[in-house]
């Protein structure tokens, strides 16, 4: 089907709406509260608007569908002016607050406003004209309604910078199905919050802060306390970092999604008082061994005749998958695997392993890790993982605070030198590398399990069909008996990521349905490549070119298998000896708790 | 009553929601965190949403209770029959402006239209409505309720 | 044209409206029963010929949203009076629930079965309680008359018949948001199309009437679509109830022909101009309505939106010479500042500023500044809000501008 927009034509298909093909095509169309992962919005801020040729009704062209022979013009004079005042309307709402803002620099409104060289508050008189009681009075009205929600230990609000698009909402129910938000109250004191404005009690993945347009929600800021940290002499300061925050963080420095900036990231934080740089992919690895172990356990038994076993077996890695489970379905919650999250398993070894090797006193280590997710945080937390009162991670930050941090200390990432992380604990496998993506840890623990059973080589490391982003990817793998000499069979696995995927795969379970023997479930959208504490803006094509960045590298690695990271076997020679044995139990093992009481 | 005695009274389906949330305002004089959640699970619905509609609705108070409620009606039609001195004495009589909530214990509010405008000005004091109000006898009505203050 | 010809207000004062024995006795239902036995397009051929429009403002031809409605292939349809009336100034549906409630009820079970409904819904405003008592009064005694429930007065015709009562909100009065009301969500306008006629109410095919037109469908079925056709001129058929206020002898509610002039109203019926008053303007159909001068009070009420005095709700304020307008001005502003549902930008924020600029109007504090912004303003409501509400909140305004009824404005 084609269009005319400003006398231009253009392709475009069935079921779309102008505001697509302009998109596409590159001509510019303001909007806050449309949002390319999610659904049309109501069309609520009105920012959109163009009018259908020769009618002088200013339609928004997010809910303009293309019909045959449409013609639309997107500027003249009163799109113009009607897109000027109403952007003028929420710009209103936050004079004088740029200066103290997370988003200051990376805000979508204030981007807009810059767009359209709003300078002056036209709607808010200038106080110095008010008397005392009208400023009083201003002052008043605008707490009234404020509500600022630091009570999670990930995510916080302030709704004094909403527009009310309501992105955050839709986000939260269409691909997370938590539906922790909603829009509340009515008029001008209509805003966006949790049931009756409670500390929000969800899942913590951080999507809301990903789409939010303005400095709404975002991650739990926790740069000043990583400043604290760093100039505590009395600790010595070691760091990991996760496979993913590599492939995203030269974004936030103005590089293409998808480019790897690994070699900067330990000189940066070497500059900025790091004492050690370990890498949380070397402990993926090790989440690999353990996990594979463990599926590898539970499938012997069922062979032999266990019916206890539980099935499927799912992955443990991604915290707010692990709180979903928890809070609304903790009849499932033995299915989780035992084994604790990559960055957990580094916090244990650092606090255990290397402080005994090196003799130091694990009071006087700062774990500090460096997370694409704000669920890491409440992680970090839990009760499982501390260790006499002594948390294995002490400080999380995302990589979005990551980089605040370094435009704060004015380091120029781009420009400084390579380095590699301490090889102690920083070795790792393509295995390793792939965790950051959908599919990744199921691909690195089918290498692991198949041949750690079969005792052969397998003949391709690519498993292409768990690969990619549809909701759920299924495939089989057939166990032959090899070397070994194990019963032959088949292994079905399924890899999802988003709650709402998860909830099919849970909801088939229940109607006892499910077949599967593993299923991996990350609750971002591409798994931690477009985890909720990444750069924004984010969207399918952006986590596109971050996903095949990381396969890319998993390729071009010598080692592309867990159990052959030379770290991993020396840290087994060394300290863990086997993989599941007492010492792995201890320290590489958790358990889960039924949170359903809490919702 | 219950809030168990009101749901019990309503099959769950959709359009019972705001039937239940109006019998719990009537019977609680509010409805707070407590009871979306009950009514929540009543309907299988997530707290935010049952939150969500009740918080749009005048005559539900999700926010707290006041022991005085007095509503002026400020429509067109209350207007031309001065009804904008009468907000004047009510705040004169209760010390305090429209709209603020900083007592906890009054509230002075706007009301749209009741719907008997010929008898205005109208003004409701805890859901007790007083037709042709005038200046004057603003402070004869609210005397009869300064007990609950 | 009859001139006193009472079709909507016949029987008030004359039954006893907590009775259903007290209509019956009159001759409520007999047409009922008629209808029941007549095709349903032959029920919607006859409402077409009557020429009625709703009521409500809109002024959709009645026959025809039946028909639309009727021609749906989906089994499941609803059927909805609007009793929801909070245009301020407005108070007729709330009258004929109070005076004639089975009048209404007979026309509900007209309008279900013409288009097919075998549910139907009167949404009803929260603040008018007598109403909801008489009305689940009624309801309950024409279940008990097998006028609802199974098998209709012996027809195969099933009608359930709910009263759902409303919890404060002007702009439920908007069938989407109405209907999402009754579906127990935040009472927020829907993006049009799907029509109700197509997606309704649990998204099926759904009619929503106003009171004042469904007390019409009896009178209608009983004499016939021509006659009522005859009743009325200047182009709009019927009766229609005025609520007439302000400096009236006396204000009130009055059933007059479609066609009278606003000088009829006021001074056939509400006994004209207090003495030694002097009417500045009068607005018509509530808030949402224009003002006119008292000089053009010859002209007629009419229901395309495009008329020189849109007929909206019926509500006719007749304001005196004395009236400070900037008073007023901020009771217009406030009403839609409160009422707005605060989807969309321009209605959330600009009915709050605009509300803030006539505040400072009122203070004596209004600056050039504050003019522009007051006309950038009623531009940006009258042109990109999401739903009519904006719109509407502007049209007083802007005749205020245009009329220059206030100097700060000229």
């Amino acid at each position: 089907m084609q269009i005319k927009i400003n006398d231009k034509i253009y392709d475009s298909q069935k079921g779309e709406t102008v505001l697509d093909v302009c998109q596409r095509n590159g001509i510019r169309i303001p909007t806050l509260c449309n949002h390319a992962d999610l659904l049309a919005s109501g069309g609520v801020c009105r920012l959109c608007l163009i009018k259908v040729k020769d009618n002088s009704q200013l339609m928004t062209s997010c809910q303009l569908v293309v019909s045959d022979g449409l013609e639309v013009v997107t500027e003249d004079a009163d799109i113009e002016r009607a897109r000027r005042i109403n952007l003028e309307l929420l710009w209103a709402d936050h004079a004088g607050k740029c200066a103290h803002c997370l988003k200051n620099g990376n805000c979508e409104l204030q981007n807009l406003a810059k767009e359209y060289k709003l300078d002056v508050f036209d709607f808010v008189p200038e106080i110095k004209k008010f008397d005392k009681e009208q400023q009083l009075r201003a002052l008043k009205e605008s707490l009234k309604g404020r509500i600022t929600d630091n009570g999670n230990p990930s995510i916080s609000r302030d709704n004094q910078y909403c527009v009310e698009c309501s992105r955050c909402i839709r986000i939260c129910k269409e691909v997370q199905t938590i539906e922790e938000y909603s829009m509340n109250g009515r008029s001008i004191h209509t805003s966006v919050g949790t049931a009756c404005n409670a500390p929000m009690d969800c899942i913590l993945c951080g999507q809301c802060a990903n789409v939010c347009p303005t400095a709404a929600i975002t991650e739990k800021n926790e740069v000043e306390k990583l400043e604290e940290l760093l100039s505590d002499r009395s600790k010595i300061k070691i760091f990991q970092v996760a496979p993913s925050v590599r492939f995203t963080l030269g974004e936030e420095f103005g590089l293409e999604p998808g480019n790897f900036v690994e070699e900067k990231i330990p000189t940066a934080l070497r500059k900025v008082g790091a004492d050690l740089v370990f890498d949380t992919t070397f402990s993926a690895d090790l989440t690999i061994v353990e996990e594979a172990h463990e599926l590898i356990g539970r499938i012997e038994k069922f062979l032999q005749g266990d019916e206890t076993v539980k099935f499927p077996m799912f992955t443990s890695c991604c915290p707010s998958w692990v709180l979903y489970v928890e809070k609304y379905w903790p009849e499932y919650k033995e299915h989780l695997s035992s084994a604790k999250s990559p960055q957990q398993m580094l916090g244990a070894i650092i606090k255990t392993y290397y402080s005994g090797s090196k003799k130091i006193d694990k009071k006087n280590i700062a774990s500090i890790s460096v997370m694409p997710c704000t669920s890491k945080k409440f992680e970090a937390g839990r009760e499982e993982m501390q260790r006499n009162g002594s948390k294995d991670i002490d400080l999380v930050i995302t990589t979005r605070e990551f980089a605040r941090f370094l435009r704060k200390r004015k380091i120029d990432f781009l420009k400084l030198e390579d380095q590699r992380f301490d090889q102690a604990l920083g070795a790792y496998s393509g295995a390793g590398i792939i965790f950051g993506s959908t599919g990744g840890v199921m691909e690195a623990a089918l290498r692991t399990a198949y041949e750690t059973l079969v005792c052969e080589d397998l003949p391709s490391l690519d498993f292409k069909n768990i690969r990619g982003v549809k909701g759920v990817r299924v495939a089989e793998i057939v166990i032959p008996k090899g070397k070994c000499n194990v019963k032959e069979m088949k292994i079905k696995v399924a890899v999802v990521h988003e709650i709402r995927n998860a909830k099919k795969v849970l909801e088939m379970m229940k109607k006892g349905e499910c077949d599967y023997h593993f299923v991996e479930v990350m609750a971002c959208p591409s798994g931690c490549l477009g985890g909720g504490g990444q750069p924004v803006p984010t969207n399918a094509e952006i986590r596109r070119k971050r996903r095949e960045a990381i396969y890319y590298k998993d390729s071009k690695l010598p080692i592309r298998k867990s159990h052959k990271n030379p770290a991993v076997k020396r840290l087994y020679e060394e300290f863990l000896k086997e993989p599941g044995g007492e010492k792995s139990e201890e320290l590489l093992h958790t358990k889960y708790i039924d949170r359903s009481s809490n919702i | 009553m219950t809030i168990q005695n009101i749901l019990m009274k309503y099959e769950v389906k959709p359009e019972n929601l705001l039937r239940v949330i109006k019998d719990v305002q009537r019977e609680f004089g509010m409805v707070d965190d407590k009871f979306i959640h009950q009514i929540a699970k009543y309907f299988e619905m997530k707290p935010a949403a049952v939150f969500s509609a009740a918080s749009f609705y005048d005559q539900i108070n999700t926010k707290e209770k006041f022991n005085i409620v007095v509503k002026v009606c400020d429509g067109a039609n209350c207007c031309t029959k001065k009804s904008a001195k009468i907000i004047k004495e009510v705040e004169r009589f209760f010390g305090q402006k429209i709209g603020d909530s900083f007592n906890r214990k009054v509230i002075i509010e706007r009301e749209s239209c009741f719907g008997f405008c010929s008898q205005g000005p109208i003004m409701v004091v805890n859901n007790v409505m007083y037709e042709k109000v005038t200046p004057e006898k603003v402070d004869d009505i609210l005397k009869g309720y300064t007990d609950f203050q | 044209m009859e001139e006193n010809q009472k079709i909507l207000t016949k029987n008030w004062g004359k039954i006893d409206t907590k009775e259903i024995t007290s209509y019956r006795k009159i001759g409520g239902y007999q047409v009922l029963q008629r209808v029941l036995q007549m095709k349903s397009q032959d029920v919607i051929a006859e409402v077409i010929k009557s020429g009625l429009k709703g009521r409500g403002g809109g002024g959709f031809p009645t026959g025809n949203k039946w028909e639309i409605t009727a021609a749906s292939a989906e089994k499941e349809k609803y059927f909805i009076c609007n009793l929801d009336e909070s245009e301020p100034g407005t108070y007729k549906d709330r009258l004929i629930a109070e005076n004639d409630p089975h009048q209404l009820i007979e026309g509900i079970i007209i309008g279900a079965y013409a288009v097919g409904a075998n549910k139907a819904y009167i949404y009803a405003n929260g603040n008018f309680h007598l109403a909801h008592f008489l009305l689940e009064r009624a309801i309950h005694q024409a279940y008990e008359n097998n006028l609802l429930g199974k098998k209709v007065m012996g027809s195969d015709f099933d009608l359930e018949l709910e009263l759902f009562i409303g919890a404060g909100a002007y702009i439920c009065g908007e069938e989407t948001a109405l209907i999402n009301s009754l579906e127990g969500k935040r009472g927020e306008p829907r993006k049009r199309p799907p029509y109700t006629s197509e997606k309704g109410l649990f998204d099926k095919p759904t009619v929503v009437n106003n009171t004042e037109t469904l007390s019409s469908i009896p009178w209608i079925m009983e004499h016939g679509g021509t006659k009522y056709s005859q009743i009325g001129g200047n182009g709009e058929v019927g009766t229609k109830i005025f609520c007439v206020d302000g400096i009236v002898k006396n204000p009130g509610a009055y059933e007059a022909p479609m066609g009278s002039s606003i000088n009829d109203v006021v001074y056939k019926y509400a006994g004209g101009i207090i003495d030694g008053d002097e009417p500045w303007f009068a607005q018509v159909g509530g808030s949402a309505g224009v003002l006119i001068p008292f000089g053009s009070f010859g002209a007629v009420p009419a229901y395309p939106r495009s008329s020189y005095v849109p007929m909206g709700s019926g509500a006719i304020l007749v304001v005196s010479k004395n009236q400070d307008i900037k008073e007023l001005m901020l009771s217009w502003a406030n009403f839609f500042h409160r009422e707005s549902c605060g989807q969309c930008v321009p209605c959330r924020e600009g009915t709050f500023r605009l509300k803030n600029i006539i505040e400072r109007l009122n203070e004596g504090n209004f600056s050039q500044n504050d003019k522009e912004d007051f006309n950038n303003l009623i531009w940006t409501l009258d042109n990109t809000t999401l739903c009519a509400l904006g719109k509407f909140s502007v049209i007083a305004l802007k005749d205020v501008v245009r009329y220059g009824f206030c100097d700060e404005l000229k």
